[in-house]
């Protein structure tokens, strides 16, 4: 294979990224840069969703799921569409809420409805969720960067691919916020698109679908391979999680009506189960070739089978697109919710142009600082990390009071505020003392308890 | 063409009640000589939990097909819609005690057909999911049953469609699931009581 040819595919995809990021430019306002509101339509809607869904771990860590655990994987595309689809029927609801109190974000709504305390609460523990997973991204980077160094023995080759992945970070998102983090979503999921649709090629040429079968475990095709407690947890932990994250919620209010927004959640929706089958049977097919390592497997497995270089190429260029995806939503999202806390006087004003100018450039300062400070993550403690992105599921503590939006008598800031600071604080204990793979889970069952207990009390006092 | 709701109820009726006929005559044979006359079930041991499982099924769905007639039309397309539903879901039932993989598969496909319709046609502005809060937690509990659906469907097409040589074993398995599909739709059962 010609590295060179490689190298240049790679390059020319990351390069087609930032032009196309800057192609179009228009005047940002912190409006723009937190939510762009009714802006897009169905399918850039459902691009920018997919986009954000596809990082990193979708080559890596579903690659992974395949390979140890098999159709397991495919359960995960299942529930990632039920999800979409559970928030797509409630998005007239949302949109409805939003534009009676002329609301912009999640943020304002629970600010509106809980008060400060409980969304100061709620910025705090979802900013520190939302730094490990731009973190992670990082780490998938860093884990491309050490696997083609050995390939190919050429230190500054699979490095000078991740410096510029990493410089392109600090520019669009940090400059174009919401509107530009949308925008790429398109390019990057259309090259991820065309990877797939070279590995769905070769899938349907060698007959792999007929053939692995005979090479798997029966814990690989009942998906059994982490236990059927990894199967419940998934979907009963990873169907409604996207209720309570903030990038689901940005999506929502950028559509351009309520029909772009449901739709977009419904196909976004079938795009993400594509791509979680597709990367799970890669999994199964690197296992049924007896090919090593679990998590590298997608990687292992596309060198072997495509020695073209242009392919090969793309296929590495998808993975930098899938990464940039994800990483310009968490990098927008941290900025976000630090902004919120440091600054919620301002924050109330945002509509005006001098709060909004302050508000921008503090964003945009805090947007390049949690890069750095995600890089630095990544390189010191990507173990730890790691654990954490697992964890992600922790955010489910505030489901009953993302319930409460929507219904009245739900709503109580006591049982919200004690609630969620009872399952942080649990899961705090737990993730150190106990056991850091499925400490979220109590913490969010607890946490469910307590608020549905303190809701009861209250009333039964008042 | 509609039927009122009382003539609808009766149609419908009517075929759970011989589906439910067919379903007890399959679950016995008679050993009939000279001497003496037992009556036997039919099922084997192997799948006895499964068999009253789907049995229990069958009468939650008949129960809720008439907790909700006062609330539904029963336009042509809706009485055909359910008499392919009754027949299939006591075809699985009578199919149970089969040998081979089919009969999973034909249960892994009423799981997710039923829960697919459920998930779709039900979560919203339907008499029982009347706000926002309702039409969540509605479909959060059909889409469990939906993805476990897909999630039996997957292994039982593998093993039908000969895709693997190896012996598979599907009693536990398909009981899990199985389990707490029923159990969903208990609880779906208990909200349509409720709300009905």
């Amino acid at each position: 294979m010609n590295i060179y040819i490689f190298y240049g595919i790679v390059l020319a995809t990351l390069l087609i990224n930032i032009v196309w990021a800057f192609l179009k430019r228009k005047g940002i306002t912190f409006s723009i840069y937190a939510a762009d509101p009714n802006e897009h339509n169905t399918m850039i809607i459902a691009f920018s969703l997919a986009g954000t869904i596809v990082g990193g771990g979708m080559f890596l860590a579903v690659g992974q799921i395949g390979y140890e655990a098999g159709t397991a994987g495919y359960i995960l595309g299942f529930t990632y569409l039920v999800g979409l689809a559970i928030v797509g029927s409630i998005t007239k609801a949302v949109r409805n809420m939003m534009d009676k109190g002329n609301h912009d974000s999640i943020l304002d709504l629970l600010s509106f409805y809980y008060g400060n305390r409980v969304t100061l609460q709620f910025c705090i523990v979802n900013l520190a969720m939302y730094v490990f997973l731009l973190a992670g991204q990082f780490i998938a980077l860093f884990l491309f960067a050490k696997y083609i160094k050995n390939l190919t023995g050429i230190i500054w080759l699979p490095w000078s691919l991740v410096i510029i992945a990493i410089i392109s970070l600090f520019f669009y998102p940090v400059i174009g916020g919401l509107r530009k983090d949308i925008r790429t979503d398109i390019i990057q999921i259309i090259i991820i698109f065309l990877a797939s649709a070279i590995i769905l090629w070769k899938i349907i040429r060698m007959r792999v679908l007929s053939s692995i079968w005979v090479q798997l475990t029966p814990a690989h095709i009942f998906g059994t391979g982490y236990g059927l407690v990894f199967i419940i947890g998934i979907i009963l932990f990873y169907m409604p999680s996207f209720l309570v994250r903030m990038d689901i919620w940005q999506r929502i209010r950028a559509a351009n009506s309520e029909t772009a927004s449901s739709r977009g959640f419904w196909i976004a929706g079938i795009i993400s189960c594509f791509f979680y089958l597709l990367f799970t049977t890669i999994g199964m097919w690197a296992y049924a070739l007896k090919l090593p390592v679990g998590k590298y497997s997608t990687f292992e497995l596309v060198d072997k089978q495509f020695q073209n270089p242009i392919m090969l190429g793309v296929i590495f260029g998808a993975f930098f697109a899938a990464v940039l995806s994800s990483a310009d939503t968490f990098i927008n999202n941290t900025s976000l919710f630090l902004t919120r806390i440091a600054f919620p006087s301002l924050w109330a004003n945002k509509h005006e142009p001098t709060a909004s100018n302050s508000l921008l450039h503090w964003s945009r300062i805090f947007a390049i600082s949690f890069i750095v400070m995600g890089l630095i993550l990544g390189l010191i403690i990507p173990n730890i990390i790691d654990l954490l992105v697992g964890a992600f599921s922790l955010l489910l503590i505030y489901i009953p009071i993302i319930l409460g939006l929507f219904v009245e008598d739900w709503r109580n800031e006591r049982a919200a505020f004690w609630s969620s600071n009872l399952g942080v604080v649990l899961f705090i204990i737990l993730f150190f003392g106990w056991n850091p793979k499925i400490a979220f889970a109590p913490s969010v069952v607890v946490s469910i308890i307590a608020y549905v207990s303190i809701l009861y009390l209250s009333k039964r006092l008042s | 063409l509609k039927l009122d709701s009382s003539e609808g109820a009766n149609l419908i009726n009517i075929q759970y009640a011989v589906m439910f006929g067919i379903i007890f005559t399959f679950s016995f044979y008679l050993n009939n000589n000279q001497s003496n006359f037992h009556i036997i079930p039919a099922i084997s041991s192997n799948n006895i939990w499964l068999f009253i499982l789907l049995l229990f099924y069958f009468l939650i769905s008949w129960v809720t097909s008439n907790y909700i007639r006062g609330n539904i039309e029963f336009t042509p397309f809706y009485i055909v819609t359910w008499t392919i539903a009754i027949w299939y879901l006591g075809a699985v039932v009578i199919m149970i005690n089969s040998l081979g993989s089919f009969k999973y598969l034909f249960l892994s496909s009423y799981i997710s057909i039923v829960s697919l319709y459920d998930f779709i046609a039900y979560g919203d502005n339907s008499f029982y999911c009347t706000d926002t809060l309702s039409s969540i937690i509605w479909k959060f509990f059909t889409g469990i049953s939906l993805i476990l659906g897909f999630f039996l469907l997957i292994p039982t097409l593998i093993v039908t469609l000969d895709l693997i040589k190896i012996v598979i074993s599907f009693e536990k398995f398909t009981l899990v699931i199985a389990l707490i599909f029923v159990f969903i739709r208990f609880i779906r059962f208990l909200w349509i009581a409720v709300r009905g």
